[in-house]
């Protein structure tokens, strides 16, 4: 169970921006935006990691880091033992059936000019396994029969235009399937579906998880649901990691200020028992021109003077619990 | 069952399409040009370039009998006289025997007497330009049997006009006659001066006129195969649209014309098009140096003004149709290149080709899978746009005597007309229809891609 499968290390994705024509005459360096700024974990096998951050915090451009869609800047992705950090378009293409992507968005994530039938064999046809017809129709109906579509016979010809938003991320789902893949990203895949249908769509990830043993990475910025379906769950704050444990400690006894700034803000079940308190203020500073030292400083209630001069380093305070904080205690 | 999704759509895009009046009215005046330029040689038996002479320079169309002044010009006529229409007036009609080709017709003569073929024609109008007798005839007879062959016009005070006659020594073979009005032989042997015209001569009354064919054999009997005579006296009033300067017929022109403004209006579009899709596809695709460049390009091709660059050029390499097809292909895919451009720039942003990506998809398959089928409807408004440009260029290089002179466009006709006096002779007839041609194809196609455009365009969709 506990056999990892995809490592990250120290992974980094700057953009570079451009200069306009006075600050390059003036010599001013290139603003760089640090998107993503060393960022670690593993993923074991069959399991689901949850990467949970504000808006313009890099989870995104850490998805896509994951799967070689952009490039890293610096860092390793080790799959399965091998690193593929360095491989080429064509190395990578065998890769691409193991590592798969779920998207957020339903009605951007398929071509409105393509049958479901097609959407979901494309990645085999990509991948030059659709030799035989028969064979994929058969794949493609069992695929979308696993991420419960049913009577599958009845979608394969649809548009992605007749189908409603939960069905269409089923659709997506198997689009990732397809190839049988041992680890998928799956970048907000419920932020745009309606609540009754996300705990759907998160317990079918969940079920794949244990049944095919499929690892996740779910990045999203609702800690409720990671909360639900993750075993571990990775905070991150303007492309650093702040803190990293197990989904129900970081629930119960957050260590970080920022963890607990998130945790504070998810809406409570019962709001007339106290409504949401504000821990943090003002917003998420400019990623290219971060703040020095710990990055959260500004806004940190905690914040004292070493803060905004050292950056604190990811410690591991026990038990596997990692906290990027000058004051954090167990 | 897999195709339902497209069907659905086409019906849905065609009834959208037809409720637009302008798309109607487009597509209506389009079809019009088609079916004509598809029905060229049925509407018309002339050629446009090589029936030359067919009337009096600058006919006016036939119609224009009714317009004040213009009822005594005189008609062109074109026939062709077959047996049916000569009457046997003595002489021993042999026009059902077998061995006669079909349509002629054959006398045998009486040693000693007139045998005569009489063919009436009743002429109430002005004296014609020129008239024109040609046919094929051969002799049988014996050796010693002479056969005097003549040609006549008698005319209303019973005058005849010889217009040829010729002595032959026995037999003949099948050989050509022709008879001209501008011949100087015929015009001696009836006492004119070379400076008289003999068909304003002879037609010089109004009433009936009788065309003779007469024989006179001496020794036994001859018999005398002639073929129907093609008969073509060149009137100032011609055809539908009247003739150009060298009494060619300018319907025929025109709808010819047709043919040739659409091949090449929409050939050079869709190479134009095709050229502008794959660059445009390409450099927002690829991006970074390609983009840069192609796109450069474009602006330089932009800025430079087209017209004098064409002139130059085709003046330079030759006056060939598809030459210049070919020019105005390379200098109008910008537009369409940077449409495509743009719009790939989005798709390429789209989740379904990130996740083509992440499948292991090459930039080809992306491009031709998931970009091109989504441009498509952009191209093809482009397309429709770019053909009344691809018309017009080519029109204007005709106009300026920079086309192929072999081929019949508007342009041509616009450049003869102007070259040889159409304009201050003021025939309408032949400046307006190639004039009008040209704008209102030209109108059907922009009618036809507005509201392409209008439907298919995102930018003008509302958001469902």
């Amino acid at each position: 169970m506990s056999q990892v499968v995809f490592e990250a290390k120290n992974l980094k994705k700057y953009f570079y921006l451009r200069k306009t024509l006075k600050d390059s005459l003036q010599g001013k360096p290139t603003p760089i935006v640090h998107a993503v700024d060393g960022v670690s974990f593993t993923v074991n096998k069959g399991e689901i990691v949850g990467v949970v951050g504000e808006s313009g915090c890099g989870k995104t451009t850490l998805g896509r880091v994951l799967l070689k869609l952009i490039e890293p800047t610096a860092g390793n992705i080790v799959f399965e033992g091998k690193d593929i950090t360095k491989l080429t378009a064509e190395q990578m293409k065998l890769y691409r059936r193991k590592l798969q992507l779920v998207f957020q968005d339903p009605f951007e994530s398929m071509n409105p000019r393509m049958d479901i039938y097609s959407i979901i064999a494309e990645p085999l046809r990509i991948q030059g396994l659709d030799k035989d017809e028969a064979e994929v129709e058969a794949k493609i109906l069992k695929t979308l029969d696993e991420v419960e579509l049913k009577p599958a016979e009845e979608y394969i010809y649809r548009y992605p235009h007749e189908l409603s938003g939960g069905q269409r991320q089923r659709i997506a789902i198997a689009r990732a399937l397809v190839l049988d893949p041992e680890f998928i990203v799956a970048d907000e895949p419920v932020s745009m579906l309606d609540v009754s249908i996300r705990g759907e769509v998160l317990n079918l990830m969940l079920r794949l998880s244990k049944e095919r043993d499929v690892s996740f990475v779910y990045i999203t910025h609702d800690l409720a649901t990671a909360r639900h379906i993750c075993n571990r769950i990775i905070v991150m704050y303007l492309g650093e990691t702040v803190e990293q444990c197990t989904a129900d400690e970081l629930v119960y006894s957050p260590l970080h200020p920022y963890t607990k700034a998130l945790i504070s803000a998810v809406l409570p079940p019962k709001p007339q028992e106290g409504g949401v308190k504000a821990i943090l203020e003002g917003e998420v500073p400019n990623a290219a021109n971060p703040p020095s030292g710990c990055r959260l400083h500004p806004r940190c209630p905690i914040a004292k003077e070493i803060c905004s001069k050292q950056s604190p380093e990811l410690r591991d305070i026990g038990n596997n619990h990692l906290v990027a904080c000058h004051f954090a205690k167990k | 069952m897999k195709k339902r999704g497209f069907w659905v759509n086409a019906t849905k895009f065609c009834r959208e399409f037809i409720s637009k009046p302008q798309g109607r009215l487009g597509l209506i005046i389009l079809g019009l040009f088609i079916f004509v330029a598809v029905a060229a040689p049925i509407l018309t038996p002339y050629d446009p370039i090589d029936d030359l002479y067919l009337a009096e320079g600058m006919a006016k169309p036939a119609w224009a009998k009714v317009l004040p002044g213009n009822s005594k010009l005189p008609v062109t006529v074109h026939t062709r006289l077959g047996f049916n229409e000569w009457q046997v007036a003595s002489g021993e009609d042999l026009h059902n025997a077998e061995e006669i080709k079909e349509n002629a017709f054959a006398i045998k003569t009486t040693p000693g007497e007139f045998s005569k073929l009489v063919h009436d024609v009743n002429y109430k109008t002005d004296p014609p330009g020129n008239f024109h007798f040609e046919t094929r005839y051969s002799i049988d007879a014996s050796e010693e049997t002479t056969t005097v062959l003549a040609f006549v016009i008698v005319d209303p005070n019973g005058k005849e006009w010889r217009l040829w006659e010729k002595k032959i020594f026995g037999s003949l073979k099948p050989q050509d006659l022709l008879i001209d009005s501008r011949q100087l032989d015929l015009k001696t042997r009836l006492g004119l001066t070379i400076f008289d015209e003999a068909s304003k001569v002879i037609f010089a009354k109004k009433g009936q006129y009788k065309v003779l064919l007469r024989a006179y054999s001496e020794g036994e009997p001859a018999i005398i195969t002639m073929e129907p005579v093609a008969v073509n006296i060149q009137g100032k009033l011609h055809g539908v649209l009247g003739a150009d300067h060298m009494g060619g017929d300018l319907w025929s022109q025109l709808i010819y014309g047709a043919r040739i403004s659409l091949i090449i209006g929409i050939v050079a579009a869709l190479i134009a098009v095709f050229i502008g899709t794959a660059i445009g596809i390409a450099s927002g695709y690829i991006g970074g140096f390609v983009d840069e460049f192609f796109m450069r390009l474009a602006d330089v091709m932009l800025s430079i003004p087209t017209m004098p660059v064409l002139i130059i050029l085709s003046s330079l390499i030759g006056k060939n149709i598809w030459n210049v097809v070919i020019l105005i292909a390379l200098f109008s895919w910008t537009s369409t290149a940077r449409i495509v451009r743009s719009q790939t720039l989005t798709l390429k942003e789209r989740a379904f080709v990130e996740a083509a990506r992440a499948s292991g998809a090459s930039k080809t398959y992306t491009m031709l899978v998931h970009i091109l089928p989504n441009v498509i409807p952009l191209v093809f408004a482009a397309l429709v746009l770019l053909i009344p440009g691809a018309i017009l260029y080519e029109a204007t290089l005709s106009f300026l005597g920079l086309g192929d002179p072999t081929t019949p466009t508007w342009g041509r006709m616009l450049h003869n007309a102007r070259s040889f006096g159409a304009f201050t002779m003021r025939a309408w007839w032949w400046i307006l229809p190639p004039g009008l041609a040209i704008t209102l194809l030209s109108l059907s196609f922009v009618f036809i891609g507005n509201t392409l455009d209008e439907i298919l365009n995102p930018r003008n969709k509302e958001r469902a």
